[in-house]
């Protein structure tokens, strides 16, 4: 009796040694860099803990590479063993795209059987696709998991001393805009509407994101489609630095020089800022709403957006299996989840209807407006000499809207001297603009 | 037993004499190896650089004089240059005369004279970054506690670093302030050194306490004085921390300098070159300036 117990149980102790050999052996590792940390890092572990649920043949290994990021990818790709997918910062992925070191995600995957059909790709906001192509070419390079865009906050408890409804505000055009800034503003106590940022040097692209997109939305362009010089000494682009000088001079809504924290101390009752500091605005001693960039005399909203994508190696070890856990990372209901945890903007409209995301925005109403902001999502033109553009730009609009210079006279100067920049920039890289025009063609 | 031939043996292959000097000289090897790497190489690149143009990736494209040419005709350069030139010209006298008053001061015998010395030193030892900070918001518009004094006597608030045409000369306050400490021990040891016979001699002459500081303080501590105007003058056009903390530049480039110039430049637009080339642009014109002290120096400069 004892006897055969004893095989019995060896028999059985050997089945299951098989069986969970076997099982190894089918077992996958896929490997993942990235740099996030934090509550990012948190999501990061919620959202591979799901995946191993659902399949678990396929073992995820993060790894954090943290600043280097970058550096360290391209030294995995030139010693030929990349990891199988990796985060990257907005905009990155071009470069491993030109170097043919990531898939094209519509070629290998997203229009295979295993792939996503039309309405899933719909289903994300229209700036995303931008940011996922390469040079255009209509194709998607990543799927993005992160978006993040910019919106004008408002105190709630100051607006609606002012008389308005915070959770119903009917500000939609720049005239509403101002006059909404020109109620809130009570000069002699030291209380403005909006702080109209006036910075140069290294802040000078916080002023590029505020006033770029009120160009845009007056009809404008900031850079020419040919590259060649600037386009901010337009009358329309020239509408929206008069339309500042406006708010602040004539309808007496804003302030160029707030004291220190002045949204925080309710100084100011408007200011622009992203969902990044969503955490700190709920600690604020008020209410706290959120508004969408006013329509400019175009008829038009814009916001100023951005995308990090997720990118999958051609020498990856297990491709299909990256792209499985890819495909399972953008799934609306994953993504709700990852989007609350991290605090980034969801990258898909459907990610508003899901129950858990519906909850966060019933109990921080200003977040939604962050996310419809994507719907009007748009990037800078590429501005050739970016920081000298924008320095002389800014240079310029600060001795305006301090009256210290003409409008028309300092916007052509600085238009002037721009485009003498770019000229000298094009001189010096014929090859560069050459490339350059080959890749805006495909946009047209 | 074996020591001794062995050292008679390197006795007879070098003499004492050279044996001290190769060792002087390979004592001084880590001395010349930093000054290569460190000074010679930079300061020899950044030369063949300023006639270059590299954009830190991509080749090293040689151009001449073409940096130094656009340099010249940049008003932006001219406008950091003229900024620059204000800033001098009123830091280095006030810094000078402010470090000699109160050199004077912390000369004399009083009690907890140590505790002053000290308090005066403090700034010196302080990140420059971490006080022009503090500054930042002691020069605040709004809550700054420059301006509660001033409300408080009655006064209008003033924009120290919004206004244009103030915040030039509220770094200058603060640079003032931060460098008051070194100034004040350099006077203080040159203010020591001045025999003590020399004002005795003048008190029986008849001399009051302005003549005896305007003639046996001035030109015993004249050296001093010199030192720290050449010191100054270079500081002072090299002044960028402070600004860069307290106003980038601004507001509308009143504080922009001629260093800020050269990190954008640098940092932000990635010409290195350019920079070098502006870099080499400020050593002539601290060089040349330089010079011109030392010939008028004669005139004030009194040497025991």
């Amino acid at each position: 009796m004892f006897k055969k117990v004893t095989v019995g149980l060896l028999v059985v102790l050997v089945c299951l040694t098989m069986a969970s050999v076997v099982s190894f052996a089918q077992t996958k590792t896929i490997t993942m860099y990235h740099a996030f940390t934090a509550n990012t890092l948190l999501a990061l572990r919620n959202l591979i803990n799901d995946f191993q649920k659902e399949y678990p043949n396929i073992r995820v290994r993060a790894e954090y590479v943290g600043d280097a990021l970058n550096q360290k990818i391209q030294a995995a790709v030139t010693a030929g063993n990349p990891p199988d997918l990796a985060w990257l910062h907005s905009g990155e992925h071009s470069e491993y795209a030109r170097t043919g070191a990531i898939f094209n995600l519509s070629e290998r995957f997203i229009n295979g059987p295993n792939g996503l059909s039309e309405e899933e790709l719909n289903d994300f906001f229209p700036i995303m696709k931008t940011y996922m192509e390469y040079n255009y070419d209509g194709n998607w390079w990543g799927l993005p998991v992160n978006a993040t865009t910019m919106a004008f906050v408002y105190n709630a408890d100051m607006v609606r001393q002012a008389g308005y409804d915070p959770d119903n505000l009917q500000v939609e055009t720049w005239e509403e805009f101002a006059e909404f800034a020109a109620s809130l503003t009570n000069a002699r106590d030291g209380i403005y509407g909006l702080h109209v940022p006036v910075y140069t040097g290294g802040l000078a692209s916080y002023f590029d994101w505020f006033f770029r997109p009120f160009v845009w939305t007056a009809g404008g362009k900031f850079v020419e489609d040919d590259l060649q010089t600037v386009a901010f000494d337009s009358p329309e682009a020239k509408e929206a630095v008069q339309f500042f000088y406006d708010l602040i001079y004539t309808y007496e809504g804003g302030t160029l020089s707030p004291p220190s924290q002045a949204f925080d101390m309710g100084k100011v009752a408007i200011h622009l800022d992203g969902p990044w500091s969503i955490p700190q605005f709920n600690n604020l001693r008020f209410e706290w709403r959120a508004m969408l960039y006013p329509v400019g005399p175009s008829g038009q909203r814009f916001h100023p957006s951005a995308a990090e994508p997720v990118v999958i190696f051609k020498d990856a070890k297990y491709p299909e299996e990256a792209w499985e856990f890819l495909k399972f990372w953008v799934r609306p209901d994953n993504l709700a989840k990852w989007a609350i945890t991290s605090g980034y903007l969801p990258t898909r409209r459907s990610v508003m209807e899901a129950e858990e995301y519906r909850k966060v925005i019933e109990e921080t109403p200003g977040l939604a407006v962050f996310v419809q902001g994507l719907e009007y999502g748009a990037t800078a033109e590429i501005t050739p000499e970016y920081n000298k553009i924008v320095d002389e730009y800014t240079a310029a609009v600060e001795l305006i809207l301090n009256q210290k210079a003409d409008l028309d006279e300092a916007i052509d100067a600085a238009a002037a001297k721009c485009n003498e920049i770019i000229a000298q920039y094009w001189r010096d890289n014929p090859q560069e603009y050459e490339d350059l025009m080959k890749v805006l063609q495909n946009k047209e | 037993m074996m020591a001794v031939p062995q050292a008679k043996r390197r006795r007879q292959w070098l003499s004492m004499k050279t044996e001290q000097t190769v060792l002087g000289y390979l004592c001084l090897i880590p001395t010349f190896v930093y000054a290569a790497v460190f000074l010679l190489f930079p300061i020899f690149y950044s030369l063949v650089l300023s006639f270059q143009r590299w954009r830190l990736y991509g080749n090293q494209e040689w151009v001449g004089f073409d940096n130094y040419r656009r340099i010249f005709s940049d008003s932006v350069f001219w406008l950091s240059l003229k900024n620059a030139a204000i800033y001098a010209v009123f830091f280095v006298p006030l810094s000078i005369i402010i470090a000699l008053a109160v050199a004077i001061l912390l000369n004399q015998k009083i009690r907890g004279m140590k505790w002053y010395r000290t308090a005066y030193f403090v700034p010196v030892v302080s990140s420059t970054v971490a006080v022009a900070v503090v500054w930042s918001f002691l020069f605040d518009t709004h809550y700054g506690l420059v301006n509660d004094w001033l409300t408080r006597i009655g006064l209008n608030r003033v924009g120290w670093l919004t206004d244009p045409d103030i915040a030039m000369f509220s770094v200058i306050i603060f640079s003032i302030w931060k460098s008051l400490g070194s100034n004040v021990v350099i006077y203080l040891a040159a203010l020591q050194g001045v025999p003590q016979h020399l004002y005795e001699a003048a008190r029986i002459d008849g001399a009051g306490r302005w003549g005896q500081f305007r003639y046996i303080t001035l030109p015993m501590v004249s050296p001093t004085t010199f030192f720290m105007l050449i010191m100054g003058l270079i500081g002072a056009f090299q002044v960028f921390e402070q600004i860069m903390i307290m106003t980038g530049g601004g507001p509308m480039r009143a504080t922009y300098v001629v260093y800020m110039y050269m990190y954008d430049y640098a940092f932000r637009y990635s010409e290195m070159g350019y920079a070098a080339a502006v870099g080499y642009i400020m050593a002539i014109i601290i060089f040349i300036l330089t010079v011109i002290n030392m010939k008028v120096s004669g005139k004030f400069v009194h040497y025991e």
